[in-house]
């Protein structure tokens, strides 16, 4: 008689999921050994039992209607392609507008100072429009992370999850954000364009 | 069953059907309908949010199991603590009583007798055993992806497997008897 195979391998038999040809062998030694015969009995009268338990047990009805709305919520608020193609359109002007920020910085580059003469601090300080520049620079970046995270009540952040507020309107973008942005780019705009 | 990544249309539909399976195990894992109830509605309301991530030759329902177990194993490190509770680990006694399900009406007397002595017994396997079986039974996963699941060797999961099988086997005959 061929050694007794471990008993796990009877779980995957009665599974259905040896091998054919660990299948053929383990039939093999059931014909020679009543002992895993009975094993095998017994581990698919387990499954058998299991069986007795319904395959769907139903929700209550206001929990399934719950689900219901909440799903239709998050359907409301996903993105409406992909995962690649909703990030280009979920930052794509958090980008366009950094890239006009960069695009006015360098249509109009001031002037080095003259290397013979550096003033004392020209490592570190900027000339004065400059200066001006970044700071607005640094204004830019704060008002677009307020918009970023007000972007996220407004759908434009629709791929995370959704701010569940059972179905009310989503508060929205305060319009100081966009005003104080477009301020800034134009000011970036024009006082680069008169540093010359 | 598989979705792709931008098949939305339909996906809705499709894991409100697959919920009152989901709800089957997360009921008997956890052992509380009303838990189990904002489980399964944050484990579809997952699926569906993360759908874009969704990789089509991935099977959708094990997928929304493993969501589900996941959540659940979180429900429980989070929940105040109990005694026996196996699903992170802990000990391997029986756990806390499960609310048993009712059986479904057109079941019969006979097969709702016999559903209740199963889920009773059921309820008498450790955590860990008892939710082996009931990814077998009601995510109809091959015990590979069990392991996956569970993030236990192919190898404990079986012996999980028949420990349970053979206990469960040896409740009910006793019931029986």
């Amino acid at each position: 008689m061929t050694r007794c195979p471990d008993k796990t391998d009877w779980v995957l038999l009665a599974a259905g999921e040896s091998s054919p040809r660990r299948r053929r062998a383990l039939e093999t030694h059931l014909v020679e050994c009543a002992a895993c015969r009975e094993e095998l009995a017994a581990v698919r009268r387990g499954l058998a039992a299991l069986a007795a338990l319904p395959r769907e047990t139903p929700l209550r009805p206001q929990a399934a209607e719950a689900l219901r709305r909440r799903l239709a919520v998050a359907a409301a608020h996903r993105p409406a392609r992909g995962p690649v193609v909703g990030l280009v359109v979920r930052y794509g002007w958090l980008a366009a507008a950094a890239a006009l920020v960069l695009a006015a910085l360098l249509w109009n580059p001031r002037p080095e100072p003259p290397p013979a003469a550096p003033p004392p601090t020209a490592a570190v300080a900027l000339p004065s429009s400059g200066a001006a520049v970044a700071d607005k620079i640094t204004e830019i970046a704060a008002a677009l992370e307020i918009l970023a995270s007000a972007g996220v009540s407004n759908g434009r952040g629709a791929g995370g999850p959704a701010p569940d507020n059972g179905g009310r309107t989503p508060r929205p973008l305060p319009h100081t954000g966009f005003e104080e942005l477009e301020r800034l780019l134009d000011f970036v705009a024009t006082e680069g364009g008169g540093q010359s | 069953m598989n979705a792709g990544p931008r098949d939305f249309d339909g996906l809705q539909d499709e894991l409100v059907a697959m919920a009152p399976r989901v709800y089957g195990l997360l009921v008997r894992l956890v052992g509380r309908p009303e838990v189990a109830e904002d489980l399964v509605q944050e484990t579809l309301l997952r699926a569906f949010r993360s759908a874009g991530t969704y990789r089509p030759e991935g099977k959708l329902r094990a997928w929304l199991f493993r969501i589900a177990v996941n959540l659940a194993r979180d429900w429980v490190r989070r929940r105040p603590r109990e005694p026996s509770v196996g699903l992170d680990g802990g000990p391997d006694g029986t756990g806390p009583p499960v609310a048993a399900p009712e059986a479904p009406p057109d079941a019969g007397l006979l097969g709702r007798e016999r559903a209740a002595h199963v889920e009773a017994a059921m309820a008498r396997l450790s955590e860990p055993d008892r939710l082996v079986l009931l990814l077998r039974y009601y995510a109809d996963m091959p015990f590979k992806d069990i392991a996956r699941t569970t993030r236990e060797p192919l190898g404990t999961v079986l012996a999980r497997a028949h420990r349970a099988l053979r206990k469960l086997e040896n409740l009910v005959s006793e019931e029986h008897a």
